[in-house]
């Protein structure tokens, strides 16, 4: 399917090359007699970023850019979200974190949806992101784009509170040969080599190679924990742009690695090494029609094995979906179709912990459309619109999306929206078959079913901007999420034999729950030479039981997110290429015992030359160490505390 | 999937991409395209406090796709009988020769270093980084509604005895 894809694809790109190839030189000459008044009244083709404005997202939309990446300090993608307000990023150890928006965070936290560049790394498995697989040269990233709140009308199921998008630069951004190199105390080696060249004028490449060496981090008890981790990664992204409409994007990575994490058992903490393969390939092509009308077409593979010390783990992903947009009288219209097809084999390690199936294929189908409509004139937008999924586990969800943005001149914006949102089961809520030894005497058996339906949420926003000046904004949002259907470990009538009592536990849908909150974020360049940002978000969460439930777990989530967070960064450029960044980062306390912290990160850069680039900093200043996360029951594993950690680095481009 | 599906699949596929592949009648440029031929259009409609250098210089970073396709534009063209030459990721000590540095969104990171090296001399500064008439820049190039704006920080201009044409200021946005 995929050769036959890719050659229809070649096809007709071939085909309408082949029909533009003496069109290149006159469209220069044709570009270079515009006249001035021409040039601004003529609308761009294809827009390098098709993202909105700020101002003109109807949803609570963030963006780190590139230069905000680098003056993190950070190494990792998990650390640099950690300013984004409302979005809950905590380390659970020195490879693993939880990270969520709205709440219901974990290690695996299932109701946030990530992307690579339109790949979803979001592993229908456990419902949830291997941090630790996810990495880049940070230099090639060209931002992330976080949405809080529901995404699942563009995006699809399990965006439901929030989607992440970390997008790369083409290839072309990316040319020459960068060389980048650090340590800190943290991670004693991290490099990253990257050559960008053109095969024609029309077509770029790149290649890079990354390598990072992380130590353990230590228990509260002073103790060394076992979670290091070495990973290498390498990959390629070739962008062709044959003619002024269309990009042709082939890209692919490749990563292998080992990681360790320490697991409660029910005697003693044990060191558990995971080792991880994995790669994907991804082609997209994208064409513009007239009057800005595109159509865009996506496929990819992606595929992982990871070995650990209780289960093996392989799966298969391809996806294939197409989008077209157009505009007609005051609409402008999205519509499209996917299907993903995941097939996974699990290879059982302890015969205690078996599932359903030990190879399952799975199928998801989904249809979409989104509209724009402003029917006054610019200053009223109503955006509306539904996805239709099917998926083998709950059949068909319906996620449709209204929302309105009031933009009555160049300073404000008002926008409000409802959403529904499923999450629908993981594999491990379908099949597992988990015997635990609970006491002597008391085995506890926890198991999937067919039963378990999607989480359901609805979700009602309210976001206000202010924009007085070009120095100035501020984004601030409301919002209030009603939760039906949450997941519960119910236990059932014990059985009492000769060996002793058997607990069966159902996995079902007895809670309900609402979330709701307040998140702010402003931006003030305060002077040509130094920026502030900050954002602060108030979060609260309920979960209620149906008065039949027997779940003991089922309020943990409410204890897993801090009621509030903040951070104020500023960036600040000193004569003789200096830079110095400091960032702030509060986060209140878990219901779950873990203390409030302080973070303070400095940075210190310098840019003797064009081509070089120093940077030396310190991250958690305040504090030799501190605990972020308690990963709740469900995940044995022990948590690590965050270390202060200093760093160099050094980064030469040529 | 079955061999029927996965015929259906391509028989849509086909139909959707050769649909649309069909090229539209109307001359269309991209962004890229459109940021180049400004920049091509600045020099012509800024003046430049004499004496006058033998050759007009541009200067671009690479890692945009705007250097490559000024570099097809300026391509044998000529600035009041000038030669124009275009030197690419210029090294510190050379920016004050170049009569226009476009410093794209892709090199932020190099923005600030710029700009102090070319401090108080008649250099035109362009870039589409979208705080930088901010941050000191004279011309922002800005993506709003499809359609590229220039806007212009007239006093950044001023300060380095650079002047507009009348032309050049009624096409453009007058940056606060």
């Amino acid at each position: 399917m995929i050769g036959d894809i890719r050659s229809i694809l070649l096809l007709c790109a071939a085909f309408s090359q082949t029909r533009q190839v003496h069109a290149g030189d006159e469209s220069l000459d044709r570009l270079k007699t515009l006249s001035l008044q021409e040039l601004t009244a003529t609308t761009v083709s294809l827009a390098a970023k098709s993202q909105q404005t700020l101002q003109e997202a109807a949803a609570a939309a963030y963006v780190i850019s590139n230069e905000e990446i680098r003056r993190s300090g950070m190494q990792s993608i998990p650390e640099i979200l950690r300013k984004v307000p409302g979005l809950e990023v905590a380390r659970v150890d020195a490879n693993q974190w939880a990270i969520t928006s709205r709440g219901f965070n974990g290690a695996f936290a299932n109701k946030l949806l990530v992307m690579v560049d339109g790949r979803t790394v979001y592993d229908p498995f456990n419902s949830g992101v291997y941090w630790n697989e996810q990495d880049y040269p940070l230099e090639d990233i060209d931002r992330i784009e976080v949405i809080r709140g529901p995404g699942a009308t563009m995006w699809g199921s399990n965006a439901v509170n929030g989607v992440i998008n970390i997008v790369t630069r083409t290839a072309q951004e990316s040319q020459g040969t960068l060389v980048s190199a650090g340590a800190s105390h943290e991670e004693p080696g991290f490099g990253t080599l990257r050559y960008g060249g053109q095969l024609n004028p029309d077509l770029h490449y790149r290649v890079y190679g990354k390598y990072n060496h992380r130590d353990d981090f230590h228990f509260s008890d002073g103790s060394k924990a076992s979670d290091n981790l070495d990973l290498g990664r390498a990959g390629f992204r070739s962008d062709w742009t044959p003619n002024a409409q269309e990009t042709l994007t082939l890209q692919g990575d490749y990563f292998n690695g080992t990681m360790q994490q320490t697991l409660t058992g029910a005697d003693a903490a044990m060191p558990d090494r995971m080792q991880k393969q994995g790669g994907n390939l991804l082609l997209r092509w994208q064409r513009t029609l007239a009057n800005g009308n595109r159509v865009q077409i996506r496929s990819y593979f992606d595929h992982a094995t990871r070995q650990q010390m209780r289960l093996d783990h392989r799966r298969d992903t391809f996806d294939f979906d197409v989008q077209h947009s157009f505009h007609w009288r005051s609409h402008a219209t999205t519509w499209g179709a996917g299907y993903r097809f995941n097939s996974d084999q699990l290879t059982q390690k302890l015969a205690l912990l078996t599932f359903d199936q030990a190879r399952r294929d799975l199928h998801l189908f989904n249809l979409f459309a989104q509209d724009e409509w402003r029917p006054f004139g610019d200053a009223w937008r109503l955006i509306y619109g539904g996805k239709l999924e099917h998926n083998d586990f709950t059949g068909f969800e319906l996620q449709p999306t209204a929302r309105l943005l009031w933009s009555p001149d160049q300073q404000h914006s008002v926008w409000a929206a409802v959403s529904r949102a499923v999450r629908v089961p993981s594999r491990v809520e379908h099949d597992l078959n988990l015997l635990y030894n609970f006491a002597p005497g008391v085995t506890t058996n926890i198991r999937g079913g067919d039963s378990f339906k999607s989480e359901t949420a609805l979700s009602y926003e309210l976001g206000y901007r202010f924009f007085p000046n070009r120095s100035f904004n501020l984004d601030t949002t409301l919002f209030y999420c009603d939760y039906a259907r949450l997941s519960t470990t119910e236990p059932q009538t014990p059985i009492i034999g000769v060996g002793g009592v058997l607990i069966p536990y159902q996995i079902a849908n007895m809670a309900q729950g609402e979330t709701y909150g307040w998140e702010t974020a402003l931006n003030w360049r305060a002077s040509e030479f130094w920026r502030l940002q900050g954002s602060y978000s108030l979060f609260g969460m309920a979960i209620h039981k149906d008065p039949q439930s027997l779940d003991s777990a089922a309020a943990i989530a409410e204890g897993n997110s801090p009621r509030q967070r903040f951070n104020l960064s500023a960036y600040i450029n000193l004569p003789n290429q200096l830079e110095f960044d400091s960032h702030w980062y509060y986060t209140d306390r878990l219901a779950n015992g873990v203390s409030a912290y302080h973070r303070l990160d400095l940075r210190l850069g310098w840019q003797p030359s064009l081509h070089l680039e120093l940077a030396a900093g310190v991250q958690n200043l305040l504090d030799n160490r501190h605990l972020e996360f308690i990963p709740p029951q469900d995940n044995p594993v022990l948590s690590s505390e965050m270390e202060r950690n200093y760093y160099l680095k050094a980064t030469l481009r040529f | 999937m079955t061999a029927f599906m996965r015929r259906i699949a391509l028989l849509i596929l086909s139909a959707i991409v050769c649909t649309f592949s069909t090229p539209s009648p109307a001359q269309q440029f991209n962004e890229t395209e459109l940021k180049a031929a400004y920049l091509y259009n600045f020099a012509y409609f800024i003046t430049w406090p004499e004496p006058a250098a033998p050759e007009f210089l541009f200067c671009s970073y690479a890692n945009t796709p705007v250097t490559a396709i000024l570099s097809r534009l300026i391509d044998g063209e000529k600035v009041h009988d000038r030669p124009i030459r275009l030197l690419i990721d210029p090294l510190p000590e050379q920016l004050h020769e170049c009569h226009i540095v476009f410093i794209p969104v892709q090199q932020e990171r190099v923005l600030a270093t710029t700009l102090d090296y070319i401090h108080a001399f008649p250099v035109l500064t362009v870039s589409d980084i979208p705080d930088f008439d901010q941050r000191g820049g004279m011309v922002r190039l800005t993506t709003e509604d499809r359609r590229i704006q220039p806007v212009i920080h007239l006093q950044n201009v001023s300060r380095a005895r650079l002047s507009v044409s009348s032309k050049l200021l009624r096409s453009s946005r007058i940056a606060e």
